[in-house]
């Protein structure tokens, strides 16, 4: 069925441009509303013009030539307008017999478009119109039943608001808060040296405080209502100010102090920053292992290999490994993502509520990164090693999340303990006090982190590749089971101490090299006789 | 070169006959693969006069491309061999497979899904919604 250009999508995500007469109309629809608007409300504004301009240049468009239909019969050098092609023009430049085993006789017209290197061929003098969805209704009353503006934005949103932004942020009268925009010169102005009183309020408060909070404090509602552009006004004066950062979830502001936040909140924990360079293509993964994937739940994984949790699910248990213990973090992945407050301008401040004593600490949500940071202090409270169940549970409050472990009575149970040996890492099987549940194939004891930080350090200056760490770790690991084979969640517990590798890629990497030999149920043997030299 | 548009589970796609025209893989060469033996025997012993390819319409726009006559012999012949596609063919070639037997109409990956189930539907979106085309498999823009 013919289509106008700004019913397809083609339109909206390739040839929609945001220009200097957009820009234009935009100013003047703020100007004269005086309201914010958001991105969206703007953006469905912009495709309202855009369908009205072309309902005028369409009815233009059609005098250039005569309209194709596969049932005429057409010479070189008619002009021919081709309303699936976004109404292009195009000159028959000559013309053949057709042949199909299964049609009546017919020809064949090659077409020159307008803007095209390569001539198109097209059907003509056909004469069987119930094979082809083209025909009589390839004209104006065929393009009854359009779209409305805010249907063919919903359908388009992500290039349409991508172009929009990109237009506005490079125009100097628009200014925006988050989704909000308005125009500069409609700003409340007010005197700059309000902001250390909010500098002090926070501070005294050593919490995060709402904009209506701070707008009383600093004295410029007058016992009035608060405006949405008073509002924005101060929002917009902040978010410029470096001093202060907004650490609320999506539709809250929150305004808190950078000086008061930790450096990690900003800055990716160096143990968490996956290694330069790596990819890996799980087309070929079979179902168990895309289970042990899942089952990891790494950050680092490609999200459409992680079976995602329900988005009311109340609780979440994970396993602790060896980066996250170290930062004294724990991944966003699908499977956490639907517990925490998150936002996807700035790290949101919320409250841990510690599952065993109900004590409340600040921890950070950094989902642009995939971490949640601030358990440090918890982890080595609670003697948690690597390997350990996690579990997060939801409460009443949406800013407070529950943390807790699965407690065992204090037991001595032989796990894992890793050391460094001179240059490398070296594993045995030790009693150690435990008094939580964990995963027996991930577990793995750190009795001296700082010395396994030397080698970290130094796997990373030598850039040392996933290959050259799985055949130093794996004879290691081997010795520790009298059928020298290891599984496959030991060996990515373990090579993420040296480096930060996502499972896919260890599992990419085992199956790349022949001494690394597949055996049932995610075990894995290695034969040093194989190994490439 | 013409710009990305990220596909969804909803997009249609089809074989694009102009990129295997700009392409240095030969459709010819690829539908022999295809192709069972009952549809390479009619194909090889067809009539003489007959030409060795036909001209396929698109339905929905009426433009033509010129095939090797083999894809003919394929949609006639192979389509409702129930080892055409089986559980034993590759994700790629099954895809294509798909489109060959309904001679071309376009599918969204979740449609695809249900004539080829070896894969989910997110699987076969990853593989031919990427970059990289395979087998002239794109989005039908």
């Amino acid at each position: 069925m013919t289509q106008r250009k700004t019913q397809t999508a083609a339109y909206w995500q390739k040839q929609f441009t945001v220009g200097k007469k957009d820009i234009e109309f935009l100013l003047n629809h703020i100007l004269e509303s005086t309201r914010l608007f958001t991105l969206d409300e703007l953006a469905t504004v912009l495709v309202k013009q855009h369908c009205e301009a072309e309902e005028a240049a369409t009815r233009k468009e059609l005098q250039r030539g005569e309209l194709y239909q596969p049932k005429n019969s057409y010479q070189a050098g008619d002009q021919l307008v081709f309303p699936t092609l976004e109404f292009a023009l195009g000159t028959v430049i000559s013309t053949r017999a057709g042949y199909h085993p299964d049609y009546e006789t017919f020809s064949v017209l090659t077409v020159e478009i307008e803007n095209e290197k390569d001539p198109r061929e097209f059907v003509a003098e056909f004469r069987q119109p119930e094979v082809l969805n083209i025909g009589d209704e390839s004209s104006l009353a065929g393009m009854q039943g359009l779209l409305t503006p805010a249907d063919l934005f919903k359908a388009n949103r992500s290039a349409i608001r991508n172009k929009m932004q990109a237009a506005l942020d490079n125009h100097d009268q628009f200014v925006n808060f988050y989704e909000q925009y308005f125009l500069k010169d409609l700003l409340t102005e007010f005197h700059e040296g309000l902001f250390n009183i909010v500098d002090a309020a926070i501070d005294i408060n050593q919490t995060p405080l709402g904009v209506d909070q701070l707008i009383s404090e600093m004295g410029l509602n007058d016992d009035q209502e608060i405006t949405d552009v008073l509002r924005f006004s101060v929002n917009y004066r902040l978010a410029e100010d470096s001093r202060f950062h907004d650490v609320g979830p999506k539709g809250q502001v929150r305004w808190y102090l950078e000086r008061l936040e930790p450096p990690e909140v900003h800055q990716l924990p160096v143990r968490l920053q996956p290694t330069n360079g790596q990819t890996y293509n799980s087309e070929n993964f079979d179902d168990e292992i895309l289970e042990l994937i899942t089952d990891i739940d790494d950050e680092t994984s490609n999200p459409e290999d992680i079976a995602p949790s329900d988005l009311d699910v109340n609780q979440v248990t994970l396993t602790l490994i060896y980066p996250h213990w170290r930062a004294g973090s724990l991944p966003i992945t699908p499977k956490t993502e639907p517990l925490f407050p998150i936002s996807h301008y700035n790290p949101v401040m919320f409250n841990f509520v510690d599952g065993r004593t109900g004590d409340t600490f600040p921890g950070w949500v950094v989902y642009n990164q995939s971490y949640i940071f601030g358990l440090r202090e918890w982890y080595q409270k609670n003697n948690l090693p690597v390997g350990a169940y996690i579990t997060l549970k939801r409460t009443d409050d949406p800013m407070n999340i529950v943390i807790d472990y699965k407690v065992t009575r204090n037991q001595r149970d032989w796990i894992r303990e890793v050391q460094a040996l001179g240059q490398r890492l070296t594993f045995q099987m030790n009693p150690q006090p435990i008094n939580c549940k964990y995963d027996d194939l991930m577990i793995i004891s750190d009795p001296f982190p700082e010395t396994i930080d030397k080698l970290w350090s130094e796997a990373e200056t030598k850039n040392l590749s996933l290959y050259h760490i799985l055949g130093s770790i794996f004879p290691e690991l081997s010795k520790l089971n009298p059928q020298s084979t290891v599984h496959f969640k030991t060996l990515y517990s373990a090579v993420n101490i040296l480096r930060r590798f996502s499972p896919g890629l260890v599992y990419a990497e085992l199956n790349k090299h022949e001494c690394f030999i597949p055996m049932n149920h995610g075990y894995w043997t290695f034969d040093p006789s194989l190994v490439e030299k | 070169m013409a710009r990305y548009i990220k596909p969804t589970l909803n997009t249609k796609f089809h074989i694009d006959f102009s990129w295997w025209q700009k392409s240095t893989n030969n459709l010819s060469a690829d539908l022999r693969t295809h192709a069972c033996e009952q549809a390479r025997e009619a194909y090889d012993q067809r009539d003489p006069d007959q030409p060795g390819t036909f001209d396929w319409i698109n339905p929905d726009t009426g433009e033509v491309f010129n095939l090797d006559l083999l894809w003919h012999y394929i949609v006639t012949h192979c389509a409702d061999d129930p080892d055409f596609i089986n559980d034993l063919t590759p994700l790629t070639t099954g895809i294509f497979r798909v489109f060959l037997a309904n001679n071309n109409t376009p599918l969204t990956p979740v449609e695809i899904h249900a004539r080829f189930p070896k894969k989910s539907a997110a699987t076969i979106l990853r593989t031919i919604g990427g970059r990289r085309t395979f087998k002239g498999i794109r989005p039908v823009v």
